[in-house]
């Protein structure tokens, strides 16, 4: 079973996409903030982080970059889920070192591709 | 004799036998002699005048300079709060377009427990997306002078049961406490029930996103101005504060103070600017003090018998930009 950890501080869209994922068998592992993101990553080796960037604390581009630039953590694969909705937030966001992008409302099945091409490398 | 006409008889070099003895060459001489006089005055005339029209082009140059960047700026403020309404709006959309899908994929695999759950997640961000859209539209409103008073006689300790209930959930979240403060004799009061009501709780919900296991706490006391009777309302926390800078912007539309900062807190960034310009249409003002870090305190001052003439004064006005 593949484990993904959302890294997501709306408590509703948590809740919702935790039990969407979990409904597809997935393992889902949920962060409230960009620290607790970093931290649970590195000592759950998430498969996937599906990583909000509007985030307390410490922002999601933020953990993204220290994400990225850690040798535990740089392989594993990060998708921003984000309510910005901007062409300049997603080269932003890539900028960070996310290797996909969706914007909310997230297109579900859309978002479950990605993850599945992104897991199969 | 004029510089000019003197270079000019130099040149000539004429022979003592010839002209300037002869009756007619003197006024001849002298007709050309006032002749450049003139054209020196004319000269000098348009001189100063020229002087002072490019002083006055550069004068205008920098107002319309200033204006120009005025005019940016607030373009500017705009389109960042298209953008971040974009992001409020989509936030709880998120949620409720989740949710239903979840339901309508999955109600299979649900208890009808976890569907209930889900549905009520769905209504209340539903009714989340109302509160920001009605903030636009109150700021529209405003903007375009169809804001109106609804006045009604009733007592303002009747609606702190119901300020109380509201606050409680909002200050929790971030493990603040809530205290309302008021003194026993509060009289009836002539004002706009709901505009009060969502001035306090627009205030309280502020308070409570800026603050964390911290104090706010609403006061309401009767002061005494223009011998009219009057209210002071106070909300007051222990949160993050505003610093001297941000001050200056925090009742102005589409500003938010915190907003580079602290992109998490979210927002409109209208809610202040609503509180203000409805504090005008009242008659009465809004002020706020602040230390960073410390804390801040947002005072009302609000006629409790709203005038009958701030209200006609204001449809005349809302009359005119309608015409």
């Amino acid at each position: 079973m593949e484990k993904i950890l959302i890294v997501e501080d709306n408590e509703f869209n948590r809740i919702m996409l935790s039990r969407r994922l979990e409904l597809k068998k997935y393992e889902v592992i949920c962060a409230v903030d960009g620290q607790e993101g970093i931290d649970l990553a590195k000592l759950e080796n998430p498969d996937l982080i599906l990583m909000d960037l509007s985030l307390p604390v410490k922002d999601g581009w933020e953990a993204t970059k220290e994400l990225k630039n850690d040798s535990k953590t740089k392989n594993i694969p990060i998708i921003a889920l984000t309510a910005h909705a901007l062409d300049s937030d997603k080269k932003q966001a890539l900028e960070a070192g996310c290797d996909d992008y969706e914007t909310k409302p997230i297109k579900f099945q859309q978002l479950l591709s990605k993850m599945n091409a992104l897991m199969k490398n | 004799m004029h510089r000019t006409l003197a270079r000019q008889l130099k040149r000539l070099d004429l022979g003592a036998e010839s002209a300037p003895d002869s009756v007619q060459w003197k006024r001849f001489t002298r007709l050309v002699d006032g002749t450049y006089k003139g054209f020196d005055q004319d000269r000098y005339l348009l001189e100063r005048s020229l002087e002072i029209s490019s002083k006055e082009l550069t004068e205008l140059n920098k107002e319309l300079r200033k204006a120009s960047e005025q005019a940016n700026a607030a373009n500017e403020a705009k389109s960042q709060f298209l953008a971040n309404m974009s992001h409020e709006l989509r936030t709880p959309l998120n949620a409720i377009i989740g949710f239903s899908e979840l339901i309508m994929e999955e109600y299979r695999n649900l208890e009808t427990n976890e569907i209930i759950t889900s549905l009520e997640r769905i209504h209340s961000s539903g009714n989340h997306l109302l509160v920001l859209i009605n903030e636009i539209l109150d700021l529209a409103k405003i903007e375009s002078g169809k804001m109106e008073l609804n006045l009604e006689t009733f007592n303002l300790k009747d609606i702190l049961l119901e300020i109380e209930g509201i606050s409680i959930p909002l200050v929790d979240k971030n493990h603040n406490t809530f205290k309302i403060h008021y003194e026993n004799e509060i009289d009836n009061v002539f004002m706009d029930k709901l505009k009060v009501f969502q001035i306090m709780i627009n205030l309280i919900s502020n308070a409570a996103k800026f603050t964390n296991k911290g104090e706010i706490e609403l006061s309401l006391e009767k002061i005494e101005k223009k011998g009219a009777g009057w209210i002071s309302l106070k909300v007051t926390d222990t949160g993050i504060g505003i610093s001297k800078s941000q001050m200056k912007k925090i009742f102005s539309p589409f500003v938010q103070a915190h907003y580079s900062e602290h992109k998490e807190y979210g927002g409109t960034g209208l809610g202040l600017s609503i509180v203000k310009k409805i504090c005008d249409i009242m008659g009465g003002s809004i002020t706020c003090k602040s230390k960073l870090n410390r804390g801040s305190t947002f005072t009302l001052e609000l006629p409790t018998m709203v005038n009958r003439r701030e209200k006609t004064l204001f449809s005349r006005r809302k009359t005119d930009k309608l015409d």
